[in-house]
C-alpha cells in the first residue's frame, strides 16, 4: 500500500504555506501572520482542526440519537394526529407505497448523515492514528460526503416549509418538534466537522513518514 | 516547536500553548447531556405492559391502535397474538406510565368503532384515526391482564349532572345514547339499560345534564317518546311523535306537573310509561268490576265530568267472576282516591239526549269515580250500579218523592221554563219501598228559583197507552222527548221561603197535578188568560207550542194532560193583549204537522209555519165577532183540522143501505150547495151497509133535523139522459133533503132519491095498475110538448096500484084541471087485425124509449087542481 504512494514533499516540508483564500504562496515562517495580498490569516494547517472536528462530530453523533428518537413534526388533521419521528415518517411513506419519496427521505435524513458521520470518523481516525492506507479513497470519500452532506438539511427545510404553509386550523396543521431541532443541529455539526477538517492532514503523517523513511534511506545509504 | 529564546536580538513573541481542553468539547458534552437526558426520559417513560384479551383482533393493529382514556392517548398495542384456545386474541399493550393508577381490577377496555346512527354519530374520530381502545378505570387492586368488553360499558356516573333510574316494562326502541327530551329539548341521555335483578322489569339509567336537573321532581313522569304512536277511534285520531331523532332512535320524554314544589328525593325510582297517554295519568289503581262489564282498554275514568284517567289493563280473575281493571289516574287526582271512593260504570244506553255525545256511544261510557273521604287507598271494588245519590255538581241538592221513577235517569235534566237548571243525580227506593226518592242537584246560580212551595212534575217524553184497541204510542214532538225530565215551577204565592237542603218535594205526574189544574201558575202567567182545549189526541203539540190567531202567535201551550174522559186536555195561555180574542165563538184547531188529504177532489196539502211543523201549534178563529169574552179556564174543543173547526155544523151519522158506493170526502149537496162532507165511512155488514160520518157546515145544520133524507147520488145513464153526470168525474156524492123536525144526529139513508112531493109547480098523483115503461123523469106531454115529468112513483098502500108522482111546471099548472085525462103514451102501440091491417101508433121517439104520459084537458069550465090531486092514468088515449 504505502509503496504505491507517490513520493512527494508537502509545501510545509518545503517551508512554504499557501494562503487559503487567495492561494498566494508564503513562507512557512509567515504562519500566524496575515496574507500579504488578501489579508487572510496565514496558517499551513487549520488550527485545532482535529479538536474542533472531533468535538463537533461527537456532538453530532450524540444528537443523532434524539434527532431520530424524538418526533420531528406533528401533523394534525381534525384534531387527530400524532408526532412523527423521522423513521416513523419514512416507514409510513414506505407503507403508503411511496417508495421513491421514502427512499429519498431515508437517504437524505438517515443514510447520508450516518454515512457522513462514519466517514468523518474514518478520516479523523486516519489522521489521529496516522494510518496510511487508502488515502486517496479517503480523500474522495470526504469530497462526496462534503458535497452530499448539505442535502441532509432537506428534511429541515421541508419541515420548515410545511409548518409555515400548513396552518389550516382544525382541518390540518403541522408543527415542528424537538427532533427537528436536534436533526438540524446534527446536520450543522457534521457540516462544521467537515469544514474544520483539514484534508491536508491526511497526508501530513504519511509525508512525514516518507521523509523520515527517505532520511533513513539516505542515512542508510 | 518554537522555543523562547530571550538571548536573541529579534524579539519573538512568547507563544504559550494552551494545554487545557478546548472549549469546543463543551459541545459534545452538551450533546451527551441531551442524549443522556433522552435516555433517562425514555426509560422513565417506558410504559407498563398489560395484556388485554379480545374476542377478535378485528380493528386492532399492533403499533397503531391506541388506548384512549378520556380522549388522551394512554397506550398503544405493541403486539397481537392468537391465544392457544384459538378463540380469542391477546393484545400486549404498552400503557403510559401515568396510566398505572387506572390499571386496576374493574377497569374495562373496549374497542371504539365508528357508530353512525340516527341518534348521532359516535366515534367519528375513529374514521380518521382508526379504531382505538377506550379505557374506563375501575377500583381495586393493581392488575395487568384484562378481558375486553364487547360493547361499551355504561359511562361512569362521575359527571356533573343527575343520574336517574327508570323502571319500564319494555325497553321498546330505547337505546343507549337515546336522548331524553323535555319539551322536545335534549336534556340528557340514556346511559344504560338492562334487566332489573329480578328480571321482571327493565331498568333504564338516565343522565340529565346539570343545567336541567331542576326539571326533575318526584312527580315527574317519563314516557317513551320513541317511534310514532297512532291511536285512532271514531271520536278522534291521535297521532303523536317526538322529534325525528326520537322517532327512529328512540327517546324518552318527561313532564313535570307545573307548580310542583316537591324536590327530588335521592334514589327515587321513576316509572317509564309506554306512551304519553300513559304518562299523563300516573297513579295505578286497581278496581274490581263484575265480569261482563263492558270495559275495554282505554275506557276513560271521569270524576265530576273531568277526565282523570283511563283503563290501562284488564284482567279477568281466575274464577271468571271479577274483572280486574288497572286504572291510571292522573296524579293530580290523587286526593280523590280514598277509602269510600266509588267507581261504577253506568249502563250504556241509547237515548235521545245521549245522542248529543256520539263519542260516548262509540267509546262506551266512561267509568265514573265519586271521591270518598277516607284514607288514601288504591284498591277498590266497583259498584254494580250507580250509587243512589251522587252529587254530580255543586249546587242545591233537593230530594223528590215519587210513586214511580218514570223515565227519569241519572242526568235527566231539571227544567225551569224549558231551560235545564239542574239534573237528576240519583235515585233509590225509600226504605219502606213505597216511594222512589229522586235526588237532584240544581245549579248554584239557579238555586234561588227553588222555593219551599216549588212544584215538580215529570216531563217525560213518550207516553204509551195500552188499551183494548191496541197499543197507542203517543209521543210529543221530538224536542219533548229530548228534553224530558223534571220540570218545576214556583207558584206565585206570598209566603215564599228559601228551601233548606234535602227538603222533600213531591214529584207530580204532570203539570196539571203539579199546578193543581193550573190554579197555581208562574207569577207572570197570572195575567194571561188560561183556557183549556180538549182534543181527542195531542198530535205533535208540545209545551210551549204557539197558539196562533191569523198566523200570529198570541199565546202558548202551557201544558197538557190526559183528562178523565180519555181525551187530552191542553192548557193554553193567551197573552194579555190578546185575551179579548178568545170568545165563546172561538174555534180551535190543531195546526201541527202537515195536513194532507187525498180525495177525488184532488190532493190538498196544508201546513202552517215551519215552527208549528216542528213544535206543533194550535190556531183559532172566531166564527163571528159578537161572542162573549171567554172566562178563564173555559173549555173549548180542539178540532183536528181547520175546516172542521170552522164548519159550524154538527156531525151526523147516516147509515146507507147497500147501494152505490160512497167515499170519504164526498160532499153532501142540497140543491147544489155543499152542506157537509163525509168524514168517515164504515162498513157495517157484508151486504155493504155503510155508516158515514158527515161533518156538516154551518148551513148544514138544516140537515141535522128530523125528517132529513139522504141518498147517494150515483151517475146513472138511461135513455132519457144521464143522472148526476158530475158524479162520473167527482165520484158519488150524497144528496140530502132537509127535514124540519127536532135535531137529530143519526139518520138512515135512502137507496135512491125519494119521490119528491113538494117540488115547485104542480104536484099531482096518477094512479095506474101497471108502471109500464114509465120511469122517473118520464115526461108529461101536453099536445106533444113536455110540460112536466114523473118525479117518482111508489106502490099504493094496498099494493093494488102504482102511484106516480108527477110534477107539472109552474107555468103549465093551469093546464091541469079536474077534467084532465092522462094516458100512457110509452112504448109502441101496435094493433093487428086481419081486416084492419097493421096499425102502429107512437108519439115520439123519446117517449117511445123513456115512456111518457100525455094528458088532455077538455075545454070547459073545469077547475085547475091543486097539488096532491089524484088522477087515473089510462092505458091509452080515451075516446073522446
Amino acid at each position: 500500500m504505502s509503496d504505491k504512494q507517490p513520493l512527494f514533499q508537502s509545501a510545509r516540508q518545503q517551508g512554504y504555506l499557501l494562503c487559503v483564500d487567495c492561494e498566494k504562496l508564503h513562507l512557512l515562517t509567515q504562519e500566524g501572520q496575515h496574507c500579504d495580498r488578501c489579508g487572510a490569516r496565514l496558517h499551513s494547517r487549520i488550527p485545532n482542526s482535529m479538536t474542533l472536528s472531533w468535538a463537533s462530530l461527537i456532538a453530532a453523533i450524540l444528537l443523532f440519537l434524539p434527532a431520530n428518537l424524538l418526533p420531528v413534526m406533528t401533523f394534525k388533521s381534525f384534531g387527530q394526529g400524532e408526532p412523527n419521528t423521522i423513521l416513523g415518517g419514512i416507514i409510513h411513506l414506505l407503507e403508503q407505497d411511496m417508495l421513491l419519496i421514502g427512499l429519498i427521505v431515508l437517504i437524505a435524513s438517515i443514510v447520508v448523515p450516518a454515512l457522513k458521520m462514519i466517514a468523518m470518523i474514518i478520516l479523523l481516525c486516519t489522521v489521529q492514528f496516522r494510518l496510511h492506507t487508502n488515502l486517496r479513497q479517503k480523500a474522495l470519500m470526504f469530497r462526496i460526503v462534503e458535497w452530499i452532506g448539505r442535502w441532509s438539511m432537506l428534511d429541515i427545510f421541508v419541515i420548515g416549509i410545511l409548518v409555515a404553509l400548513v396552518q389550516l386550523g382544525n382541518i390540518a396543521h403541522i408543527e415542528g418538534n424537538d427532533g427537528a431541532t436536534a436533526f438540524a443541529v446534527v446536520v450543522l455539526l457534521t457540516m462544521f466537522s467537515a469544514i474544520v477538517f483539514d484534508t491536508r492532514m491526511i497526508w501530513d503523517s504519511s509525508v512525514a513518514d516518507l521523509a523520515t523513511a527517505k532520511r533513513e534511506q539516505k542515512d542508510n545509504s | 516547536m518554537s522555543t523562547p529564546d530571550t538571548d536573541k536580538t529579534t524579539v519573538t513573541p512568547l507563544i504559550k500553548r494552551h494545554r487545557a481542553p478546548s472549549v469546543i468539547w463543551l459541545l459534545p458534552f452538551l450533546a451527551a447531556l441531551i442524549a443522556g437526558w433522552l435516555v433517562i426520559k425514555s426509560y422513565q417513560d417506558a410504559g407498563i405492559m398489560i395484556e388485554v384479551q379480545f374476542e377478535t383482533a378485528e380493528g386492532l393493529e399492533a403499533g397503531v391502535t391506541r388506548i384512549m382514556y378520556r380522549g388522551l392517548p394512554a397506550g398503544m398495542i405493541k403486539t397481537l397474538k392468537l391465544n392457544e384456545d384459538l378463540k380469542s386474541v391477546t393484545a400486549m399493550i404498552e400503557m403510559e406510565k401515568e396510566a398505572e393508577e387506572i390499571l386496576v381490577e374493574g377497569s374495562r377496555f373496549w374497542l371504539v368503532k365508528p357508530q353512525i346512527s340516527l341518534s348521532g354519530v359516535k366515534g367519528l374520530d375513529t374514521l380518521l384515526s382508526g379504531y382505538y381502545i377506550e379505557l374506563q378505570p375501575g377500583k381495586g387492586k393493581e392488575r395487568f391482564s384484562f378481558i375486553a368488553d364487547n360493547e361499551p360499558p355504561p359511562p361512569l356516573k362521575n359527571r356533573q349532572g343527575l343520574y336517574l333510574s327508570l323502571l319500564a316494562d319494555s325497553a321498546q326502541s330505547i337505546q343507549r345514547g337515546a336522548k331524553v327530551y323535555y319539551r322536545q329539548i335534549e336534556v340528557g341521555e340514556v346511559i344504560n339499560f338492562g334487566l332489573t335483578n329480578s328480571a321482571e322489569r327493565i331498568r333504564i339509567e338516565l343522565f340529565i345534564e346539570p343545567a336541567y336537573r331542576h326539571l326533575i321532581t318526584d312527580n315527574t313522569r317519563f314516557w317513551n317518546a320513541s317511534g310514532i304512536s297512532l291511536k285512532a277511534d271514531l271520536s278522534h285520531i291521535d297521532l303523536r311523535f317526538g322529534s325525528l331523532a326520537a322517532i327512529i332512535a328512540g327517546g324518552i320524554s318527561f313532564y313535570t306537573p307545573p307548580g310542583d314544589e316537591s324536590k327530588l328525593t335521592p334514589d327515587q325510582k321513576f316509572h317509564l310509561f309506554p306512551d304519553f297517554e300513559a304518562a299523563e295519568d300516573g297513579i295505578v289503581v286497581n278496581v274490581k268490576f263484575p265480569a261482563r262489564t263492558s270495559l275495554h282498554k282505554g275506557t276513560r275514568v271521569i270524576s265530576e265530568g273531568i277526565r282523570i284517567g283511563r283503563v290501562q289493563h284488564l284482567r279477568l280473575s281466575e274464577d271468571l267472576q271479577t274483572l280486574n281493571a288497572r286504572l291510571l289516574i292522573d296524579p293530580r287526582a290523587r286526593p280523590l282516591l280514598r277509602a269510600g271512593s266509588q267507581f261504577w260504570l253506568p249502563t250504556p244506553k241509547v237515548s235521545l239526549n245521549r245522542l248529543q255525545n256520539i263519542g260516548d256511544l262509540i267509546q262506551g261510557a266512561p267509568i265514573i269515580l265519586q271521591p270518598g273521604s277516607g284514607e288514601p287507598q288504591s284498591d277498590f271494588i266497583a259498584l254494580n250500579s250507580p250509587p243512589a245519590h251522587r252529587p254530580s255538581m255543586s249546587g242545591l241538592n233537593i230530594r223528590l218523592e215519587s210513586d214511580q221513577l218514570g223515565s227519569l235517569d241519572y242526568g235527566s235534566p231539571i227544567m225551569y221554563r224549558q231551560i235545564p237548571v239542574g239534573e237528576v243525580s240519583g235515585y233509590e227506593l225509600s226504605s219502606d219501598g213505597h216511594k222512589v226518592l229522586i235526588y237532584a242537584t240544581i245549579k248554584e246560580q239557579y238555586a234561588s228559583l227553588i222555593k219551599h212551595n216549588s212544584r215538580f212534575w215529570e216531563e217525560s217524553g213518550i207516553k204509551i197507552k195500552a188499551g183494548v184497541d191496541g197499543v197507542e204510542l203517543d209521543s210529543g214532538s221530538l224536542s219533548s222527548i229530548i228534553s224530558g225530565g223534571i220540570a218545576f215551577f214556583t207558584p206565585d204565592t206570598q209566603d215564599q221561603k228559601a228551601v233548606t237542603q234535602e227538603h222533600p218535594f213531591h214529584l207530580f205526574r204532570n203539570f196539571d197535578n203539579a199546578s193543581q189544574q193550573g190554579r197555581l201558575l208562574y207569577r207572570e202567567n197570572a195575567e194571561k188568560l188560561a183556557i183549556r182545549v180538549k182534543a181527542d189526541r195531542l198530535g205533535s203539540i208540545t209545551n210551549g207550542a204557539p197558539v196562533l190567531y191569523k198566523q200570529l202567535a198570541v199565546g202558548v201551550v202551557s201544558h197538557y194532560a190526559l183528562s178523565a174522559d180519555d181525551s187530552v186536555m191542553i192548557h193554553l195561555l193567551i197573552d194579555k193583549p190578546y185575551r179579548h180574542l178568545i170568545t165563546d165563538q172561538s174555534r180551535f184547531w190543531n195546526v201541527s204537522g202537515i195536513d194532507a188529504s187525498l180525495s177525488r177532489q184532488g190532493i190538498e196539502i196544508h201546513s202552517e209555519s215551519v215552527q208549528t211543523l216542528l213544535r206543533g201549534g194550535i190556531a183559532f178563529a172566531n166564527l163571528n165577532e159578537d161572542g162573549q169574552a171567554a172566562k178563564p179556564r173555559q173549555l173549548f174543543k180542539l178540532y183536528p183540522q181547520q175546516h172542521k173547526a170552522l164548519q159550524g155544523g154538527p156531525d151526523i151519522t147516516v147509515t146507507f143501505p147497500p147501494g152505490p158506493d160512497i167515499s170519504v170526502g164526498a160532499p153532501v149537496y142540497f140543491k147544489g150547495v155543499t152542506l157537509g162532507k163525509v168524514e168517515q165511512v164504515r162498513l157495517l155488514d157484508s151486504q155493504g151497509t155503510a155508516e158515514t160520518q158527515i161533518a156538516l157546515t154551518r148551513e148544514g145544520r138544516l140537515l141535522a133535523q128530523q125528517g132529513s133524507q139522504f141518498w147517494i147520488a150515483a151517475a146513472r145513464i138511461n135513455l132519457s139522459g144521464v143522472d148526476y153526470p158530475e158524479t162520473l168525474l167527482a165520484g158519488n156524492h150524497i144528496e140530502a133533503l132537509p127535514g124540519d123536525g127536532q135535531q137529530q144526529l143519526r139518520f138512515n139513508g135512502l137507496t135512491e132519491a125519494p119521490a119528491q112531493r113538494n117540488l115547485a109547480g104542480l104536484n099531482i098523483e096518477l094512479q095506474t095498475t101497471q108502471l109500464g115503461s114509465i120511469d122517473i123523469n118520464s115526461y108529461i106531454y101536453f099536445r106533444g110538448m113536455p110540460v112536466g115529468y114523473v118525479s117518482g112513483y111508489e106502490l099504493s098502500d094496498d099494493h093494488q096500484s102504482v102511484k106516480l108522482f108527477v110534477n107539472i111546471k109552474t107555468r103549465y099548472r093551469n093546464l091541469v084541471t079536474n077534467a084532465s085525462q092522462f094516458w100512457n103514451i110509452g112504448g109502441i102501440d101496435a094493433e093487428f087485425g086481419i081486416f084492419k091491417g097493421l096499425k102502429v101508433e107512437t108519439t115520439n121517439l123519446e117517449s117511445l124509449v123513456q115512456g111518457g104520459i100525455a094528458f088532455n084537458t077538455p075545454a070547459g069550465d073545469s077547475q085547475p087542481v091543486k097539488s096532491g090531486f089524484q088522477f087515473t092514468l089510462h092505458e091509452r088515449e080515451p075516446e073522446q
